[in-house]
């Protein structure tokens, strides 16, 4: 009897697809390209409608079935609880990075005394509590979460707009087209690849599931909107030089709005929307995962899960050099995986669907 | 929801308010000023006062608002720190105004100064760093003003005010510096000030009783710097002009002589300055389009005469286009630095061209470099009377 | 069975201990006794001497066992009823009938002659209104009844009742209008209804505490006053729970956005009534946030505030022997007190006394040093903002949240607020009034009860009742030209 929309479904997707932009995301896309982020932006927004029609290729298939029971249903149960818990372990590691990415933020710029363990604690705190709620509330949360992302992204964007010098982000393409492509690559698979975590939703479940398709598209278009609006005006404001040296430069940028002399300040108030962006990430993924190995929402697990993640961003990255070297380098070959695991499963839902039509 | 609330409380305690920290415990650093003395640094600290003086909130005693403390260590951090050996408070840099920088400090290098304040995360890069001309950075902070309570304040909001109303100085933030720092193809500038007057008056509060005091801070032109070093300075009239070419003057005065001994002065109001290179050459063109009032006139001129206007024009062009020269002749030729980033336009708009000149842009092609000036005035307004108030001639 | 009629007599009196309040009137019609049993205090002896004595005096024939029907015929009262039992006689003499035991009869009359112990209709002392219907309910369920049925006069009102309390045997009525409710809230609300067993209902709060869903600390249903908002809240398709010897209605389900509207919206232009709304709602926030706001930003992230303002607050809490939270903890208590006392004072102008009270008594402490001028601002700002609600749940439920998030500056400031703050929507997200999410119309979104719920559109706009309420969304309002 869990009753979603497809709207809050959609925020949620936007959500997930900002959120990875905060950090590790960003991080890597100024490394990859430099000046020519925002190029890199647009050609993975180009090339991400593919890997959209995917999931919803696969969102569309069995519309009762959650996605590790879809695997199962293709695969046959041994090899398709393999694939599943691949992808419960590959979400697992996105997490503990995104999870480290969080604490590591706050520790860093707000409660630099605090031991980093009970900083993880409160959101430890927080996820377990909206997992143990169920899934419309994270999707009910979501979507207020989001309206107020929305509008504290516009004042911020408003804000930086009024320093934005088009000196900063020029010259273009000066090392050719190569480093574009290279950022777009980063984006595609650390933001738009965590998308796979709507599909535990199965389709049946929404109440106006006619309307999902035109739905996600559009909260992709927008999302994609708002990642290139954040990267050009952080680059545009700071300059690339400041961007690269920066340990956070979407926070630091941030720093510099300046609203009638005012609003002055308020980079705290506007940073809260990566906070938000950054839990819902981590509930779903959660949620994901107990999802994978048992089918109700099992309060044991959550705890489990959660503090694993836990642990396991306390005990993996010991400092910041470590996570850098392992976002730029190790990461994306996880994602990869993930990539392979899901042309996987289109490729057989294609051949059981010409395989039904020819007994038909 | 009971077993809720009291794990939540439970987890709360846990997090012990490690940085908890209230507001008296803070010394709230408004300045710091920083000069070096035998490899080490010597750092002069500007705190707000916060005691209350009595429980009346409207007294005025006797209690100067703010105190300033003196340390020394071999690093900046270091020095910072042992304020705790002087004060009972933790220090505060978040609402740090204004960094002042020693003359002899800025001629050794201050890219240590930009790394220790990048670094800290509570240190405000929105701040302001200037260098103290012919003085040391305590001198400075050391002085009272009866303008403003803190006066470390004053100096910077005589920075901005005079940004916009002169233009001898600029007001760029520390971080907009540590930006053009780190772009190889720019060279800083910065704001100066100087001390004027004996120094040891100025310290008390009884200066500030009298009307015109003796000690003053001063802001004087900008300070010329070459990668991270003081190399000069440059004077009231060439800053105006260099804050000119860098597109920071909203409005500035133009001094054109037309007598002997008898001045025009004309307001130039937000000038718009473009700078361009032509392309695969060792050229640009710096435009400079804009327009203004007559303010205050000596000579005898018909101003209704559209001759005359237009040769009073005429004159105010040559005259900036003379004064851009100089400081692009003194900064260029003298000074060898480029601090209006010519390098960076030509790198911006073309950059496999830049890669070619790249290697000896210092040495042979910044002197090499052929600059167009071309400036274009139109006088729009006369002030409130339209003829000029004679001087009795017999 | 009621034939011996000496000995239910008998029974009666041992079972109210012979209580002199009932009384026991003989009376003979030709040879049959009958008793004339009622209940002194409930009764109006002037409906028994008109009614009943006058006319059981004009019967003066009897013709054996027509008696019965003869008396039944002729008594010139308009509710008679019949019993069978003991069980019923008691149950009507209790409320106010009288009892004709006719020997030898196996059924008893039971005549209405209540004794009208109200107070007349006058305007409401919680809620205020400038320009809508002053009257407002009183203690008895038939005026209740009455006031509401004299504004929706259809065959569709509704009204089921029940008796719930064992002592009390309370009358309840539970009205609705066929046609625009939803079955299914129906027969979820008469469940609650009859799980109860309970020995006595004093008020409508009891019920209401017994049906809801007792974890929340949200308000999920409303108590009114007022006929006028409970016939509003019946045309929009919700139930209202009317409670003998309460003046207070019961209406389910409240969501959120029902707190922040009042009557007055229906007669004010929309561009008011929206500014209005949205001032309401930044009152809530304000009101839930404010201390703890200010105790983050003076203990942890002062990077948050102009320098200028952060030397006076320093100069302000120079000699203050409390940390902030002390501070704030100190004075919000203090403001309850008094709030709570207020409430107690006879004379409604009392509140604006109290908040006077409070700030000389904040100045006095000021000046002794015990707390700084702006912890007393703050306090104000935060107890004055959680005034304009008229709900008195909801009032308490602010105090709840605002302890919580106060808790969460003084342990990690801003990020402790933020943590809270997510929480706190967590919260509200899952709670359901009575199967309806407390946050529609906003979350899962339904447009055309967005356009009454924060902002009002111009009535021509407003044409349909919204979906989560009612399966009649034919047109309420238009104009002829729209038809």
């Amino acid at each position: 009897m869990k009753k979603i929309n497809s709207l809050q479904l959609t925020s949620m997707i936007i959500m997930v697809i900002i959120s990875a932009t905060f950090g590790k995301g960003f991080y890597t896309l100024v490394k990859s390209s430099g000046v020519d982020a925002w190029i890199g932006v647009i050609i993975s927004a180009v090339i991400g409608f593919s890997l959209m029609f995917l999931f919803l290729y696969i969102f569309n298939y069995e519309p009762d079935l959650p996605l590790p029971e879809k695997n199962k249903k293709l695969f046959g149960k041994t090899f398709g609880t393999i694939i599943n818990y691949l992808i419960a372990i590959i979400i697992f590691i996105t997490s503990v990075s995104l999870f480290y990415d969080l604490i590591g933020f706050i520790s860093s710029q707000f409660l630099s005394e605090t031991p980093i363990l009970f900083i993880g604690l409160m959101f430890v705190f927080v996820i377990i509590y909206i997992n143990v709620k169920g899934i419309e509330v994270i999707s009910r949360t979501s979507f207020i979460l989001l309206i107020i992302s929305l509008i504290s992204f516009l004042i911020g964007g408003i804000g930086l707009l009024n320093n934005f010098e088009l000196s900063n982000i020029k010259p273009f393409l000066e090392f050719g087209i190569q480093p574009p492509i290279k950022g777009s690559i980063y984006i595609l698979m650390l933001n738009i690849m965590p998308t796979i975590l709507f599909l535990i939703v199965p389709k049946n479940t929404l109440v106006d599931n006619k309307k999902i398709n035109a739905y996600v598209t559009v909260g992709y278009i927008i999302s994609m909107i708002l990642i290139f609006l954040t990267v050009i005006l952080i680059i545009g404001n700071l300059g690339i030089d400041l961007t690269k040296i920066y340990l956070y430069p979407e926070y630091i940028a941030l720093k510099r709005i300046n609203i009638f002399n005012f609003l002055d300040r308020i980079e705290n108030i506007i940073v809260i929307q990566w906070i938000f962006c950054l839990i819902i990430n981590i509930s779903l993924s959660v949620y994901f995962m107990t999802n994978t190995i048992k089918k109700n929402n099992n309060k044991l697990i959550v705890y489990i899960i959660t503090f694993l993640i836990l642990l396991a961003s306390n005990v993996v990255f010991k400092n910041t050099t470590l996570y850098n070297a392992y976002v730029y380098n190790i990461a994306i070959y996880f994602k990869y995986l993930l990539l392979f695991i899901i042309i996987l499963i289109s490729i057989k839902i294609k051949i059981d669907r010409m395989k039904k039509s020819k007994e038909n | 929801m009971k077993n809720k609330i009291l794990v939540l409380l439970v987890i709360f305690l846990f997090t012990g308010c490690y940085n908890y920290r209230e507001i008296n415990s803070l010394s709230i650093t408004t300045a710091i000023g920083i000069d070096k003395k035998d490899d080490n640094y010597l750092l002069t600290i500007q705190v707000v006062n916060t005691q209350k003086v009595g429980s009346d909130t409207n007294s005025t005693g006797e209690q100067s608002k703010f105190i300033t403390y003196e340390t020394k260590g071999e690093t900046i951090q270091e020095a910072l720190r042992k304020i705790v050996l002087e004060s009972p408070r933790r220090l505060y840099i978040n609402h740090l105004q204004l960094i002042v920088i020693g003359e002899d400090l800025a001629k050794e290098g201050i890219s240590q100064i930009f790394d220790f304040f990048m670094r800290n995360p509570e240190a405000r890069k929105q701040s302001q760093i200037i260098v103290a001309k012919e003085s040391k950075a305590e001198d400075v902070l050391k002085i009272l003003t009866p303008l403003e309570t803190i006066s470390s304040k004053n100096i910077v909001d005589s920075i901005s005010s005079d940004s916009k109303y002169l233009g001898v100085s600029e007001n760029n933030t520390f971080e907009y510096q540590v930006k053009t720092y780190l772009n190889d193809r720019q060279d800083i500038v910065m704001s100066t000030v100087k001390v004027v007057g004996s120094v040891d008056k100025g310290e008390n509060t009884e200066s500030l009783k009298d009307v015109s005091s003796d000690a003053k801070v001063v802001l004087q032109g900008l300070a010329v710097f070459k990668k991270d070093k003081l190399v000069g300075y440059l004077t009231e009239d060439e800053s105006m002009s260099a804050n000119l070419v860098n597109k920071k003057v909203k409005d500035t005065l133009v001094n054109i002589e037309c007598g002997k001994n008898k001045y025009i002065t004309i307001e130039l109001m937000k000038p718009k300055v473009d700078i361009s290179p032509i392309q695969d050459k060792l050229q640009m063109k710096i435009k400079v389009n804009g327009n203004g009032n007559i303010k205050e006139i000596d000579c005898d001129y018909d101003l209704n005469d559209i001759k005359v206007i237009q040769e009073i024009e005429k004159k105010t062009e040559e005259k900036i286009k003379q004064n851009i020269n100089s400081v692009l002749n003194k900064t260029i030729n003298e000074y060898k630095t480029d601090i209006f980033g010519f390098a960076d336009t030509i790198y911006k708009s073309n950059p496999k061209y830049y890669k070619t000149i790249k290697d000896e842009w210092y040495s042979k092609n910044l002197e090499n470099l052929q600059i167009d000036t071309k400036v274009d005035f139109t006088l729009k307004g006369k002030g409130n009377i339209i003829t000029v108030i004679p001087d009795e001639e017999n | 069975m009621l034939n011996n009629i000496e000995e239910i007599v008998r029974k009666l009196k041992k079972d109210t201990k012979d209580s002199d309040d009932i009384i026991y009137r003989e009376k003979y019609i030709g040879r049959k006794k009958i008793y004339i049993i009622y209940n002194e205090p409930l009764t109006s002896s002037d409906k028994i001497s008109d009614f009943v004595i006058r006319s059981l005096n004009k019967i003066k024939s009897i013709t054996g066992l027509g008696l019965y029907g003869k008396i039944k015929n002729s008594i010139s009262n308009f509710k008679v009823t019949e019993i069978e039992d003991y069980q019923d006689l008691c149950f009507y003499l209790h409320k106010g009938f009288t009892i004709l035991l006719i020997e030898n009869e196996t059924k008893a009359i039971a005549l209405e002659t209540k004794a009208n112990l109200n107070r007349s209709i006058s305007p409401s002392t919680t809620e205020d209104t400038v320009r809508g219907a002053k009257d407002s309910f009183v203690e008895d369920i038939q005026t209740n009844l009455g006031l509401i049925k004299k504004r929706i006069k259809t065959n569709d009102l509704w009204i089921d009742k029940m008796n719930i309390g064992k002592y009390t045997d309370t009358s309840i009525g539970i009205l609705y209008i066929n046609g625009i409710v939803k079955e299914d809230l129906v027969n979820e609300v008469k469940k609650r209804l009859s799980k109860i067993n309970i020995s006595g209902v004093i008020n409508s709060g009891v019920i209401k505490n017994l049906i809801v869903d007792e974890k929340v600390k949200f308000p999920t249903a409303q108590t009114t006053e007022r006929p006028d908002v409970v016939s509003d809240a019946l045309l929009q398709g919700k139930i209202a729970i009317v409670v003998d010897n309460s003046p207070y209605v019961i209406i389910i389900p409240a969501l959120l956005q029902d707190f922040f509207k009042t009557m007055e919206d229906e007669y004010g232009k929309d561009t008011n009534v929206s500014f209005t709304r949205i001032l309401k709602f930044l009152a809530f926030m304000i009101s839930i946030m404010t201390p703890a706001i200010y105790i983050s930003l003076v203990t942890y992230n002062q990077e948050m505030i102009p320098t200028d303002l952060l030397v006076s607050f320093a100069v302000q809490r120079d000699g203050v022997p409390f940390p902030a939270f002390v501070e704030a903890l100190m004075l919000i208590i203090s403001f309850e007190i008094l709030r709570e006392s207020d409430l107690r004072t006879p004379t409604t102008t009392g509140s604006a006394l109290s908040i006077v009270g409070a700030l000389i008594l904040g100045d006095a402490a000021v000046n002794a040093g015990i707390v700084s001028q702006i912890m007393i601002i703050i306090v104000a700002i935060t107890s004055i903002s959680s005034l304009p609600f008229t709900e008195l749940e909801f009032i308490n439920t602010l105090r709840i949240y605002r302890l919580l998030f106060m808790v969460g500056a003084v342990f990690m400031g801003m990020i402790g607020v933020v943590v809270v703050f997510i929480i706190f929507i967590i919260r509200i997200c899952s709670i359901e009034s009575f199967g309806k999410p407390y946050l529609m119309p906003l979350v899962p979104i339904n447009l055309s009860g967005l356009k009454n719920s924060l902002i009002k559109l111009p009535a021509k706009l407003l044409t349909r009742r919204p979906e989560y309420l009612s399966n009649n969304t034919i047109k309420q309002r238009s104009t002829d030209d729209e038809e």
